[in-house]
């Protein structure tokens, strides 16, 4: 089971409002390499893993993940609380603040809501972990994308973290596959 | 039962957080490196600290787990700030 640590897994600050960021930032709370979707890959694929390494660093990394999809979700709580309508009217936020309002809603930074067919879950673990690692890479390519959006130096360090995490899970996820053809080879 | 004033200790979370964070690396690592004993007694001297520090701030700040065995009158797991409301630069 799951249980809540009332606290942060990386202090999330921004130093100013910008609906205009949160509106790009959101693809990693809902889109297709963002952290929800990370986090119900990794914790659908753990079940038929044959090597216990496999399952322990999958439960491992998709719990990690939740934890970022808080850290994205309060980046974007705090970039658009407290901002006025006729403010969010000018900027990027204004769709989504007609639909939703203030409140994170799990989309993409153009709207389109989270779907699971985002990512795949397969019983060959050959597959399933293959597709953690670019997976891994493509979220590192993401926050690449979005710190080049900002000059915000508290964002800029919160998404340079959420960068890095991938960077050593593409690290761990590579030793699992290693792990698993040196299974697969002793019992073919 | 006397009311205890809980309230935020920023610098102490901070504390907190980090040590929480070695714990995220030091647990991913082991996953695949079960016999390092070189980072299974970082990973142990580290948990050893931060049950220290959580059971301080739990007892003087309020709860960070909700099932704290000595949670205090009236309950404060629902107390603000959450997480996701605190300024950590202030």
């Amino acid at each position: 089971m799951w249980e809540y640590k009332k606290f942060l897994e990386f202090p999330a600050d921004v130093r100013r409002k910008d609906p205009d960021l949160a509106a790009l930032i959101a693809t990693q709370f809902g889109g297709p390499d963002g952290e929800l979707s990370a986090s119900l890959r990794y914790l659908s694929q753990m079940y038929t893993m044959p090597i216990p390494e496999a399952k322990a660093t999958l439960n491992s990394i998709g719990t990690e993940e939740l934890a970022h999809f808080e850290i994205i979700g309060t980046l974007l709580y705090k970039l658009v609380s407290g901002v006025p309508a006729d403010v969010i009217k000018q900027t990027r936020f204004a769709p989504h603040y007609a639909k939703w309002g203030r409140a994170n809603f799990p989309e993409d930074s153009s709207g389109n809501p989270f779907t699971s067919a985002f990512f795949a879950s397969h019983e060959d673990p050959i597959a399933s972990i293959t597709e953690n690692m670019a997976a891994e890479q493509k979220a590192r390519a993401v926050y690449e994308y979005l710190l080049d959006m900002t000059e915000d130096p508290a964002v800029i360090d919160t998404l340079a973290f959420l960068r890095e995490r991938e960077i050593v899970h593409f690290q761990r996820f590579g030793e699992v596959l290693d792990l698993l053809y040196d299974y697969q080879e002793k019992y073919p | 039962m006397a009311r205890k004033d809980y309230r935020l200790n920023l610098p102490l979370l901070m504390d907190i957080m980090a040590h929480n964070f070695v714990n995220v690396e030091t647990v991913l690592y082991l996953n695949t490196h079960p016999d390092c004993q070189e980072v299974l007694d970082l990973h142990n001297r580290n948990a050893e600290r931060y049950h220290r520090l959580i059971d301080e701030y739990q007892r003087n700040h309020g709860l960070l787990y909700s099932n704290y065995p000595d949670a205090g009158y009236p309950w404060n797991w629902i107390d603000e700030p959450w997480p996701w409301e605190i300024n950590y630069r202030s």
